[in-house]
């Protein structure tokens, strides 16, 4: 009855940014980014990045309630760094090793007599 | 399908399965307009098992609009694909209602025709003069919004098992013994060939961890030990609805998650010009 709309998972509310970034301003080189209309999916993904960077003091993300869309991410890193760039660096890798297993998954297919997507599409 | 995935973490294999079953998108229907049900299922029934229907797209279904976003009033061809549904019984007997009289308006899409299917999904039956009419709207959309849209069945993934055998040990037990390790454990892991233990299937293992239980009962702990292979390596299971093919689906869960990654990249540059974050 007070379900909320499904819709409110893909639609920003008014009056909202889908990114925004929050400085901290009690720790040095430390930022929350809050970003609407993710989940655990990319959370959690961008955390184990983050770590996996030795610049990187602290990464941790949190859904703080399960009706509100959006993941707050929070980074610290060491002074030779800032959270911005890290958080740039660590897309970047995300997205370099998404486009490597597209890669290598397309060239496993024809073998195993699997088409892909756009040559099923021609036939 | 099955397949491996190596040299990356669990949070990788994790997205992947998220995505898939639910960030995926399909066509399924959506609205239905209906004239008349004098079956015995109500409307909204009705409507929902339409609504479990796979649609089989032609076409790149991420070229569809989203009907949300799309600028038509109600809606068009770019985003939408509508399909009607006329059947009555005149006859005496009970007649069944399948997806095979589902109706595409368009040749841009076609309810799931399955060669194990041959009789179509039943949707619903029809005593003597019962009748249904109706107009149904299929649009796209994914598994987060209704689990409709979700393409797979089944989207799973599994750390692939270490088992070692220490076969000097092993050896050393009579054959009533061994093949009493063989039956210690419940997933029926080990088999014995010529006299000699073998693990025909690793994935079988479910880490009961009864083999190792076994084991040290005898007073021999390390006949045996399991865990995760180091560094990890997932073996993906991905069954689908039909609406898609598995190997489609997995191409177009990788598309959709470095989408989202790209659309947060780009965001974080606008932020970094506009607040002049350092850089
Ligand atoms: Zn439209």
């Amino acid at each position: 009855m007070n379900a909320p709309d499904r819709f409110e998972l893909f639609v920003l509310p008014p009056d909202t940014e889908k990114l925004t970034v929050t400085q901290d301003t009690k720790v040095p080189n430390a930022a929350v980014f809050k970003i609407y209309l993710e989940d655990h999916t990319l959370g959690n993904i961008i955390r184990c990045q983050l770590l996996k960077d030795p610049t990187v003091i602290f990464a941790g993300y949190q859904q703080p309630h399960p009706l509100e869309n959006y993941i707050l991410v929070r980074i610290q890193t060491a002074p030779q760094n800032n959270p911005v760039a890290a958080f740039q660096h660590c897309l970047a890798e995300l997205q370099k090793e998404f486009a490597s297993i597209y890669s290598q998954f397309e060239t496993q297919l024809a073998p195993h007599g699997w088409r892909t997507a756009d040559e099923r599409r021609e036939m | 399908m099955t397949f491996s995935l190596e040299g990356t973490d669990a949070s990788i294999a994790n997205a992947l399965r998220r995505v898939m079953i639910a960030e995926t998108p399909t066509v399924a229907i959506h609205f239905v307009r209906i004239e008349n049900n004098t079956s015995p299922l109500n409307d909204e029934m009705l409507s929902h098992r339409l609504g479990l229907i796979p649609i089989v797209y032609r076409g790149d279904v991420r070229q569809l609009n989203s009907n949300r976003d799309c600028d038509c009033q109600g809606n068009c061809a770019r985003c939408s694909v509508e399909f009607e549904l006329h059947v009555r019984n005149d006859g005496e007997d009970t007649i069944e209602v399948t997806s095979h009289d589902l109706r595409a308006l368009s040749d841009m899409a076609v309810p799931l025709d399955d060669e194990t299917l041959p009789r179509g999904i039943l949707i619903c039956k029809l005593g003597k003069f019962q009748e249904i009419r109706l107009t149904a709207i299929a649009t796209k959309g994914v598994g987060k919004e209704h689990a409709k849209w979700s393409p797979v069945s089944t989207a799973v993934f599994q750390y692939e098992p270490s088992i070692r055998l220490n076969y000097r040990l092993l050896d050393e037990l009579s054959p009533q013994d061994r093949q009493n390790f063989v039956g210690s454990c419940p997933a029926r892991v080990f088999e014995i060939q010529d006299g000699r233990v073998v693990i025909p299937d690793v994935y079988r293992c479910t880490y009961t961890e009864e083999c190792m239980r076994w084991a040290e009962q005898v007073g021999k702990p390390d006949l045996v030990t399991v865990k995760q292979l180091e560094p990890p390596r997932f073996r993906f299971s991905v069954e689908t609805t039909g609406s898609l093919k598995p190997a489609e689906i997995v191409q177009s869960c990788l598309i959709t998650i470095q989408e989202k990654i790209r659309k947060i990249e780009d965001l974080l540059v606008t932020k970094q010009e506009e607040q002049q974050l350092p850089q």
